[in-house]
This record gives C-alpha cells, sequence and structure tokens, in this order.
C-alpha cells in the first residue's frame, strides 16, 4: 500500500516537471498545427476585428502542386540536396568524433575550434554566407569559390577516374569534397552526438576485446559501430530537418517568398509548407524504418 | 631477436604515421573553418576601390576604416548589441530552466503516457517551425487567455507582435527554437545519474522539489552552461522568428538583414553614389563579422565547461 503511494506521488511530481511542455504543447504548439491545417484549406479574410476563415477544400494544395511554376521543381530539388547531403554529414561527423576521441596534443583547442560552426552557421549568419556565395561580385568573397578553387589545383576527379572507379561514384566524391565547407557546417551537432556516444561506450568492452586480440579494425566494426548505431538514426533524422530548414533550400526560399510583402498569402504558406512537412515526414518515416533494422541497442541497461 | 625489434619498429611507424595522418587532417579542416573568418577579418579594413582592383585577392592594398564606420553608423551597432545581449541572455535562461525541468521530468520520474510525451517532444523538434509560424504570428497578433482578455477590450485580443511576450511565453513552455533538443540532451544527462544519489536524498527527507534543486541540479552545472550557450546563440543570431515576432527591433539579427537594403536606399536618397553587388559584399562581410565577434569572444571564455558537460553527459550515457 505504501509502495503504491509512492509511486501515485512520483508520477504526480513527474507530471509537475514536464507540465511546462504540455501546457506549452496544448495551447502553442498543437494549436498552431491544427490552424496551419485549416488555414491551408481556407480563404481567410483579415479585418481590423481579426480575421475569419472561408473553407476552400483542397484548392490550395491544387495550387501549388498543379498551377505553382516553381514549387514542384523546388521540392524535387530539394530531396535531391538532402539525400546527397545526409550520407556525407553523417560519415563526416562520426570520423571527425572518432578522430576528437583519441587522445592527442592540442585536443582541446582542435575540439574547440570544430564546435564553432555550430555557433557560426546558424540563423542570420547562415543566410548572409548563402547570400554572399549567391551575389559573388568580391573576389573571394564567398568561400565556396575560392576553396573550389584550392581543390582544383589537385586534380582528385581524374586521379580516381584513372583507378577504374565509375563516373557516377567519382561525381559524387568529386562534389562531397568541393562542399566540404558545407558539410563541416552542417555537421556540428551530429559531432557533438556522435562524441557524447563515444564517450559512453564502457571501457571494459575495449578491455576484454584486447584481451581476445582483437584488432583495432575490428573493435571498430565490433564493438565502436554497433555501440554507436541508435544515435546514427538520431543525427540522420536531425541532419535530414536541418538540411530541409535550412535558408539555402530551394523550397525554403519559395516559402520565404511567399511571406514576404504584398505577395503575403498565408494559405498558400501554410499550405505549402505542409505538403513540404509530408514530404518530410516520409522520408523520416522511410529512412528510420530502414535504419532501425540495423540498429543494436543495449538493453542490459 | 629480429623480428622483435622488427615489430617494435612496424608499430612505431604506424604510430608516427596515424599521427601525422590526424594532423594532416585536423589542420586542413580547421582551416577551413578558420579561413572565412580571416576572409571576413581582411575585407573589413579594405577600401572600396580594391573591390574593383583584381590583383587584390584578400589583403588590402589601401587601408580604410571607412567600412566599419559605415557599418556600426547603419547598425546603430552599440545599441543593438546591447539589446540583443540582455535580450537573448534572458530568453536563454528562462529557456534552460524549464527545459530542465523538463528534461529532469523525463528522465527520474516514472509516469502513465510519458512514451506519449516524449513522442510530442521529437514531434516539436520533427515539424519545421515554417510550418506552424503563420498561425502563431495571427495568435500573439490577437492574443487572448481562453477568450478571458476580451472580455475586457473593445476589440479582440491583445496585439503582442513587436513585443517580447511571444518569445517569452514560447521559452517557459519549452516550445521556443530547438527547445525539443534541449529537453533531449538533458533527459540523457539526467538518465545517467546514479539512483544512488536520489535515494540517499530521500532518506535524509527531502522531497522531489530539493533533491532536484539541491542534488541534481549543482551536479549538472557545465551541462547548463552548454545549455545556455546553445540557447543564447540560437536566440542571438534567429532570423526566422525575430523578424516574424518582432520585425522592426533594434537587434543586430534584423540590422543586419536589412543592412544591404537600408544603405542602399539611404545612398540612393542622398544620390551618393548606386551601391553595387560588390560593395554590398563587403558591407555584408563586416556587418557579420561584427555579430560574430561578441558570441566568438563568449564562446572562447566558456569553452571549457562546453567541452567537459560533453565528457560529463557521456560518461553517464
Amino acid at each position: 500500500m505504501k509502495h503504491l503511494k509512492i509511486k501515485s506521488r512520483r508520477a504526480a511530481a513527474g507530471y509537475v516537471f514536464i507540465s511546462p511542455f504540455i501546457a506549452g504543447f496544448l495551447f502553442i504548439f498543437l494549436y498552431a498545427l491544427i490552424t496551419s491545417v485549416m488555414f491551408s484549406c481556407s480563404d481567410i479574410l483579415i479585418s481590423d476585428n481579426g480575421y475569419t476563415l472561408k473553407f476552400a477544400g483542397i484548392k490550395y494544395f491544387k495550387d501549388i502542386l498543379l498551377v505553382h511554376p516553381t514549387y514542384n521543381r523546388s521540392l524535387v530539388n530539394s530531396l535531391k540536396n538532402t539525400l546527397v547531403n545526409v550520407p556525407l554529414v553523417i560519415m563526416f561527423s562520426f570520423f571527425m568524433a572518432v578522430m576528437l576521441n583519441q587522445k592527442f596534443k592540442g585536443r582541446s583547442f582542435v575540439r574547440m575550434l570544430f564546435f564553432t560552426p555550430v555557433i557560426l552557421s546558424t540563423g542570420i549568419l547562415q543566410k548572409m554566407d548563402n547570400f554572399s556565395a549567391l551575389q559573388g561580385g568580391l573576389s573571394g568573397a564567398s568561400v565556396e569559390t575560392s576553396i573550389s578553387g584550392f581543390t582544383g589545383i589537385f586534380d582528385l576527379g581524374s586521379i580516381l577516374l584513372s583507378l577504374n572507379i565509375a563516373p557516377k561514384v567519382v561525381l559524387y566524391i568529386t562534389s562531397g569534397v568541393e562542399s566540404i565547407y558545407q558539410i563541416i557546417n552542417l555537421s556540428g551537432i551530429q559531432m557533438l552526438v556522435f562524441l557524447m556516444a563515444l564517450q559512453s561506450i564502457s571501457p571494459s568492452l575495449y578491455e576484454a576485446s584486447a584481451i581476445e586480440g582483437a584488432t583495432a579494425w575490428e573493435n571498430m566494426w565490433k564493438i565502436t559501430f554497433p555501440m554507436v548505431s541508435p544515435y546514427i538514426l538520431t543525427n540522420v533524422v536531425y541532419t535530414v530537418i536541418d538540411s530541409f530548414t535550412s535558408y539555402n533550400n530551394p523550397v525554403m526560399e519559395e516559402i520565404q517568398t511567399v511571406s514576404k510583402g504584398s505577395s503575403l498569402n498565408y494559405s498558400y504558406l501554410t499550405s505549402m509548407s505542409l505538403v513540404y512537412f509530408l514530404l518530410i515526414a516520409l522520408l523520416l518515416i522511410v529512412v528510420s524504418v530502414i535504419l532501425s533494422k540495423a540498429v543494436f541497442y543495449n538493453d542490459n541497461k | 631477436m629480429t623480428t622483435n625489434k622488427n615489430k617494435a619498429l612496424s608499430k612505431k611507424v604506424t604510430k608516427v604515421s596515424v599521427s601525422v595522418f590526424r594532423y594532416v587532417i585536423v589542420f586542413g579542416i580547421s582551416f577551413y573553418i578558420v579561413y572565412p573568418l580571416i576572409l571576413k577579418f581582411l575585407y573589413m579594413f579594405m577600401a572600396k576601390q580594391d573591390i574593383y582592383d583584381i590583383t587584390v585577392v584578400m589583403v588590402p592594398r589601401h587601408f580604410s576604416l571607412d567600412n566599419l564606420k559605415v557599418v556600426i553608423e547603419e547598425m546603430n551597432y552599440f545599441t543593438s548589441l546591447l539589446n540583443t545581449l540582455v535580450f537573448s541572455f534572458f530568453i536563454a535562461l528562462l529557456q534552460t530552466f524549464f527545459c530542465f525541468a523538463v528534461g529532469y521530468g523525463f528522465a527520474r520520474f516514472e509516469f502513465p503516457l510519458k512514451k506519449f510525451w516524449f513522442a510530442m517532444v521529437m514531434l516539436t523538434l520533427l515539424i519545421p517551425p515554417q510550418v506552424i509560424i503563420a498561425p502563431l504570428y495571427m495568435k500573439f497578433r490577437y492574443f487572448d487567455l481562453l477568450g478571458f482578455l476580451s472580455a475586457f477590450l473593445p476589440h479582440r485580443g491583445v496585439n503582442l507582435i513587436g513585443t517580447p511576450f511571444p518569445f517569452i511565453l514560447s521559452s517557459v513552455t519549452c516550445v521556443g527554437l530547438r527547445n525539443g533538443l534541449f529537453i533531449f540532451i538533458i533527459r540523457q544527462f539526467f538518465r545517467g545519474v546514479p539512483k544512488e544519489f536520489e535515494e540517499a536524498a530521500n532518506i535524509d527527507g527531502a522531497g522531489f522539489a530539493s533533491t532536484y534543486f539541491r542534488i541534481m541540479l549543482p551536479n549538472a552545472r557545465s551541462l547548463a552552461v552548454t545549455v545556455t550557450l546553445f540557447a543564447f546563440v540560437w536566440q542571438y543570431t534567429d532570423i526566422f522568428y525575430t523578424s516574424w515576432y518582432m520585425p522592426n527591433a533594434n537587434l543586430l539579427s534584423v540590422k543586419l538583414n536589412s543592412l544591404a537594403i537600408n544603405l542602399q536606399s539611404r545612398m540612393m536618397a542622398a544620390n551618393v553614389a548606386t551601391v553595387d553587388s560588390a560593395y554590398t559584399n563587403l558591407i555584408n562581410s563586416t556587418g557579420s563579422l561584427l555579430v560574430i565577434l561578441p558570441i566568438l569572444l563568449i564562446y572562447f571564455v566558456l569553452q571549457r565547461q562546453f567541452t567537459e558537460s560533453i565528457e560529463r553527459s557521456g560518461i553517464v550515457g
């Protein structure tokens, strides 16, 4: 009886602790989400006394998908961007986290430096960066053009081609190398998550495998990789969302134009972003179903 | 004898080559990270005539402080900086405080529907803010507490746009910018704190609140610094929510966003000169650097606790 009482008291305390979120979720987030769905299938009439909605069915969805000149193409493009970027970001951040986890001189300095992109490639700064990349003009103002200048000196592409590697793979690798600046900027949080995951692996596993005489390579695939795999899923999900919501995303640009000045139309805005969200959700479901089969959960914790 | 020597030698060779390889990679990537900052720094002192000189690649030939002067004046820099620092820090503290409570609740208590609520936290992280921004704008434009405020007002709701309240309200309720991520990280951290901590506190007669404030929070200091740093920086650089909620505020992100356009219209009005894209880039790059420098400084001061918290939350996983 007493045990039950403690249990229910703990449950109540738990609810008290998470109550700010519940309030925010119900009154701000969920409300906005539902209203967003309503906006997207209504005409909105704004007056001094607020706004009124007139049901319009799927007119706006039809409009953006069938009539709008560029929305479809932007959707496909941003999907393509994401599919190209996600594996690169995951591989890069995993590799970097493994390296930052080793002991070497100047490690703390390097760590400090490597996490600066988390801080510097957000919000307005990210937007400014893309802006200057688009504008050109000032010689070398856009970092990406000057960096592809560096990689141009060392012709990776033709070296790989002469090694008889399929042209498509070569193209993927070289474009990855050329967009390394972008990849670094996208990888900050993922590196952090992987580093946390790596440090949570108990050293006793490595000790045991050292006794069995395992090599570093075997350790990598038999211990490190399975133990980190749940976080790969986390990171993939985060990367997909991040790349979908960043400013250099074509659909984001469409949405920005709709939400500006005279062309401001809430129905367009919400229906565009809803279709977009459904696409992300679909992609995330597919990815997580595929990945969760490969994920190893250490359940005895 | 010789095989042993060979083995030792090959081990040494591997070790040296691994560390050479590591330094090459680390140096290369550090270069990519630092390079844009160096560029921006050099451009800050570049005179306008150097932009059109193709023989000037990075280092300016004519040194001048004109860019800096124009940008500081146009952005109203020092006032905006102070405003932004105070505002972002305030919002960051609110977000950290409330996200900590929520993260702790998810980590240490068993209650019905826990999985469901945590899934909802993830949902807030998954849905791009663009989906919900229009209704949120409308909500804060005609703000109302369940019809309570309207009863006293001649018109519908209170206009909160242009005030900090939309930010405060969403921070207090943990639905602000990427707050789901904070909750996730904090939960991860507290999940690993040994149970004995809590039991000892319980035996000593501490209630839930005092266990949390006296035992748990002091242990999470470096994580708190990290979360505050994140929240601070993301608020500091945020342009998405700010351009909806406080479009005319004296904040750095707003000023930087409209820097080029403002300059252009002012110069055209004064009939001084036309502003071309190269000059716009120069001004924007100087403006960005001025926005970056304060947060870079803060980051360098706090970075030890930042990396420490990574280790800590890792160990307890």
